[in-house]
C-alpha cells in the first residue's frame, strides 16, 4: 500500500496545481493482456447473495461517534458522495435507532395488532398481510436531524455527514387504507400511535388524514425483504415525511382521538426557536437538494469540464426544477433532470461546468411541484435561529478551492 | 365478522375522506387477519397519552423510592441529580434558558407533559433494560424526576390522578409548525458581491476521517491523470514533524481519566469502567482518540465538572497527539 501511495505522491508531479492544470495527454503505455484473460474465474454460485467488489470497501455507511453517548441510540450515515442515480442499496440505507437496530425478528412469529376506535380488533400475521393487494413506490426517506450539526455553522466535512441520513428505496406492501377498511376504523378517529418491536418501542402519532391519503406499511426495500436494521420483517411508510414516524419493526397501530404526545414528538423532533417556543408536528420534509459531486470527498480532478451532479427532493410532491450556481448564489442556471421524476422521491440532476481553476462556491435550488423554493441558510436561520436542529433543508455551499479540495462553508 | 347494516356508514365514510386512488378499496374486505379481544392485547397495549393521562395504569411510587431506584438504576448514565453523564441526556435543571444561545432542554425546562414521561421511562428506561421496572417502580421514578426538577415536592406521590394533575413549566411551549420559509426563484443578480463566508469549517477537524483527524482539509492527492485516490483504509499516515508522543500523553490520560476509566477505577461510586469506555491500555485509548477529542478537547465535557482538574494545555497536548495520527510506541 504504501508504495501505491508513494507511486501516487510522485505522480502529483511537483505540485497539485501543477497536478491540475490541463496537461497535453501523455502517450499511454503498450497494453498487456490483463491477468483476468488468462485464469478462470470464480464459480456462478460461489456467493450465493453477492457482496460488492473488494475495490469498493471505502462504500460505507460511517459514524460520527461524537454526536450520541453510544452506538445504539445513534445514527450511521448513507455514502451518498459514491452512488449513481436515485436508488440507495439496501446496505447502504442510513440506520438511525433509538434502542440498537431490533434483534432479527422471526417472520413467523412477528404479529401487528390494529385496535383502538376501531369496529373489530385484529391481529395479523405476515402470512396475513402477504395476501392483501400490493403496491411498489419509490419513496424518499430521511432523518429530521439530516443537517442538523450544520443548523448553527458548517461544521461536517462531506456530504456523507451533511446530508447522508437520506436513502430512497423502492417500498412493497399494502396500502395502510386497505387495512383501515378491514377494521372499521371508526370517524371519531383522528390519530393513530404507531409503535415499534425495539428496545425503544418507538412510538409516534399520526393524523388520521395522512394514514387514509399514501401511508403504507411495507415488508421490501429495493426488491427484497427489509434488512433487519431498516424494520424486518415491517415497517410503516409515511412518504416524505419524517423518517423517525416511518416506525421500523412495527407491532402495533392504535387509533384515538388525540395525539399521544410521546416523548420523540414533544421533546425531541421538534424546533427549538430563538422566542424561547418550539415547532411541533413538523411532519413533511421540505424541499431540498444537494450536489454530491464535487464535493469534500469527491474533490476536482483538474481544470476544464466537471460534469456537477446531486439529488433533490421534496416531501410535498415532484421536483420541477434545480437551479445551479457557481458563485454562491449570485446567479443561476437551470439543471438537467433526470428521469424518473417520482413524487416525494430523489431526483437527480446534472449540469456541465467549465472550471477555469479558481475558488468558486456550488449551490443547488430545488423546487417543487407546489411551488415550494429550498431556502437559502441565513432565511432558514432568520426564521428558526441556530437551535432548532430539525428540518434543515437550506442551500449547501461547497467551496472549490484552487488546489481542486472542497470545502463545507455558509454564506450570507 | 361485522353487522351488515354498518357497511352503507362505511362508504359515506370513505366517500367524506378517502383519497380518489382508494376509493377502490372501499367496501371491500379481505378477511384476513384474526379478531382479538381487549384482554389479549392488554400486554401490548401500555401507551399512556401525554395529554390527558389515558392509559396511566393502577400503582403509586413516591420520590424517596425513586430516589433508591434512581442511584442504582440510572445515576450510572444520567448522573446521580440528573446533571447526565458524558452524552447522555440531562435529566433536570435548565429552566430559564430556553432562550438562551445553548438551551437546557431537560424534564423540567421543556417537557410539556407529565404522562409522556411514565410512558417513556415504562416504554424504554433503563437503557440496557426496557420493560424490566414495574408500575410501581416506574410511578416513583416519575416522582424522582419530577422533584429533581422542583415540580413537585420531595413528600410527594404519584399515582394516576397525581401525574395527570401535573402542570409542566413549559406546557404552553409548543406551537404547530406552519411553513416559515419563503424562497424566491431568483436567477441574476440575486444578491451583492463579493458573497461573504459566514462559516467555514476548514480547521475544525470534527469530521470522522479514515485518512486520520487532520488530514481532512489539507491538499488532496492526485494521480497523473487527475484522479484523487479512493480512501486506503488499511494504510497508516506518517506522522508530521514534531509529533506528539503517547509518552507525553499517557501520563495525563492516567491522571485525569483513568480514576473513572479503566477496568478496577479508584473514584468512589465506580465499580465499573462508566459506559464501558476503559484506557486500561494505549491500544484503548486510541481507539477512543475521536470520544476523547470530543468530550475533553472540543469541549470540556470530559472530566465531568473537570473533577480532576485538567488544564487547557493539557487538553491541547490530547488533540495534538490524536492531530498526529495518534502514535504509539
Amino acid at each position: 500500500m504504501n508504495d501505491r501511495r508513494a507511486f501516487l505522491r510522485s505522480a502529483v508531479a511537483t505540485t497539485a496545481v501543477a497536478a491540475l492544470s490541463a496537461a497535453a495527454p501523455a502517450d499511454a503505455a503498450p497494453l498487456a493482456i490483463p491477468e483476468s484473460n488468462t485464469v478462470l474465474g470464480a464459480g456462478v454460485n460461489d456467493t450465493p447473495y453477492g457482496s460488492p467488489s473488494k475495490y469498493e470497501r471505502d462504500v460505507v455507511r460511517r459514524t460520527v461517534p461524537f454526536l450520541t453517548a453510544e452506538d445504539k441510540s445513534s445514527v450511521s450515515f448513507t455514502p451518498l458522495q459514491d452512488l449513481d442515480g436515485i436508488i440507495t442499496p439496501n446496505g447502504l440505507c442510513f440506520v438511525r435507532d433509538h434502542g440498537g437496530s431490533a434483534m432479527d425478528i422471526d417472520p413467523v412469529q412477528h404479529r401487528l395488532v390494529i385496535h383502538g376506535l376501531v369496529e373489530q380488533p385484529l391481529e395479523f400475521t405476515m402470512h396475513d398481510l402477504l395476501r392483501f393487494p400490493t403496491e411498489s413506490h419509490v419513496y424518499f426517506m430521511e432523518c429530521g436531524a439530516n443537517g442538523g450539526m450544520d443548523y448553527k455553522g458548517a461544521q461536517m466535512q462531506g456530504v456523507q455527514f451533511t446530508h447522508g441520513m437520506l436513502h430512497c428505496c423502492e417500498w412493497t406492501g399494502v396500502k395502510l387504507s386497505v387495512l383501515l377498511n378491514e377494521v372499521g376504523v371508526s370517524p371519531s378517529a383522528k390519530w393513530m400511535l404507531a409503535e415499534g418491536a425495539d428496545a425503544a418501542a418507538m412510538t409516534r402519532s399520526v393524523p388520521i388524514e395522512k394514514v387514509r391519503d399514501d401511508a403504507m406499511l411495507a415488508w421490501s426495500q429495493n426488491g427484497e425483504r427489509l434488512r433487519p436494521e431498516n424494520g424486518y420483517p415491517l415497517r410503516l411508510i409515511l412518504p416524505g415525511w419524517q423518517a423517525n414516524l416511518n416506525v421500523k419493526w412495527l407491532r402495533r397501530l392504535k387509533f384515538g382521538r388525540d395525539p399521544w404526545e410521546t416523548r420523540e414528538e414533544t421533546s425531541k423532533y421538534t424546533e427549538s426557536l430563538p422566542n424561547g417556543l418550539a415547532r411541533q408536528f413538523d411532519w413533511v420534509m421540505g424541499t431540498k437538494s444537494v450536489i454530491t459531486g464535487p464535493c469534500p470527498e469527491k474533490p476536482m480532478a483538474g481544470r476544464g469540464f466537471r460534469e456537477v451532479t446531486g439529488l433533490a427532493w421534496s416531501g410535498y410532491g415532484k421536483i420541477a426544477r434545480v437551479d445551479v450556481s457557481f458563485n454562491g448564489g449570485v446567479d443561476w442556471k437551470p439543471a438537467r433532470l433526470q428521469d424518473p421524476i417520482l413524487t416525494k422521491a430523489l431526483t437527480r440532476f446534472r449540469i456541465p461546468w467549465e472550471w477555469n481553476g479558481k475558488t468558486a462556491l456550488l449551490q443547488s435550488r430545488a423546487v417543487d411541484d407546489r411551488g415550494n423554493v429550498q431556502p437559502t441558510h441565513a432565511q432558514l436561520l432568520k426564521a428558526r435561529g441556530g437551535n432548532a436542529i430539525y428540518n434543515k433543508n437550506s442551500l449547501q455551499t461547497w467551496r472549490v478551492n484552487p488546489n481542486g479540495t472542497v470545502d463545507s462553508v455558509q454564506v450570507g | 365478522m361485522f353487522k351488515s347494516g354498518k357497511a352503507p356508514l362505511l362508504v359515506l365514510c370513505a366517500v367524506a375522506f378517502l383519497a380518489a386512488s382508494a376509493l377502490a378499496d372501499a367496501g371491500t374486505r379481505y378477511g384476513f387477519g384474526t379478531p382479538i379481544a381487549p384482554a389479549d392485547i392488554a400486554p401490548w397495549n401500555s401507551d399512556v397519552n401525554g395529554l390527558t393521562g389515558a392509559g396511566l395504569p393502577p400503582g403509586s411510587g413516591s420520590v424517596a423510592q425513586g430516589a433508591q431506584i434512581w442511584e442504582t438504576k440510572c445515576a450510572s448514565c444520567h448522573g446521580e441529580f440528573g446533571e447526565g453523564a458524558g452524552r447522555y441526556p440531562v435529566i433536570a435543571g435548565g429552566r430559564g434558558t430556553l432562550k438562551e444561545d445553548v438551551p437546557q432542554k431537560t424534564v423540567g425546562s421543556f417537557w410539556p407533559y407529565a404522562p409522556t414521561l411514565f410512558d417513556y421511562i415504562k416504554r424504554a428506561m433503563p437503557f440496557p433494560a426496557p420493560e424490566s421496572l414495574s408500575d410501581d417502580e416506574v410511578y416513583a421514578l416519575t416522582a424522582y424526576v419530577l422533584n429533581l426538577n422542583d415540580i413537585v415536592p420531595k413528600t410527594a406521590v404519584m399515582d394516576a390522578k397525581a401525574l395527570a394533575a401535573v402542570r409542566m413549566p413549559n406546557r404552553s411551549g409548543f406551537i404547530k409548525a406552519q411553513p416559515d420559509t419563503k424562497n424566491d426563484a431568483c436567477m441574476s443578480a440575486c444578491k451583492p458581491v463579493p458573497v461573504k463566508i459566514t462559516s467555514d469549517l476548514v480547521n475544525l477537524h470534527v469530521t470522522p476521517d479514515e485518512r486520520e483527524v487532520g488530514d481532512v482539509g489539507s491538499t488532496v492527492e492526485l494521480n497523473s491523470t487527475g484522479t484523487p485516490p479512493p480512501l486506503d483504509l488499511t494504510a497508516s499516515v506518517a506522522p508530521a514533524a514534531a509529533v506528539v508522543t503517547f509518552a507525553q500523553v499517557a501520563p495525563i490520560i492516567a491522571q485525569r481519566c483513568t480514576v473513572c476509566h479503566s477496568a478496577k477505577p479508584t473514584e468512589a461510586g465506580f465499580t465499573s469502567a462508566p459506559l464501558g469506555i476503559d484506557f486500561g491500555s494505549p491500544a484503548r485509548i486510541k481507539a477512543q482518540r475521536a470520544q476523547i477529542v470530543a468530550q475533553s478537547v472540543k469541549t470540556h465535557a470530559m472530566p465531568p465538572g473537570n473533577v480532576t482538574h485538567m488544564t487547557d494545555q493539557e487538553r491541547a497536548l490530547v488533540g495534538a497527539w490524536v492531530s498526529a495520527g495518534a502514535p504509539l510506541p
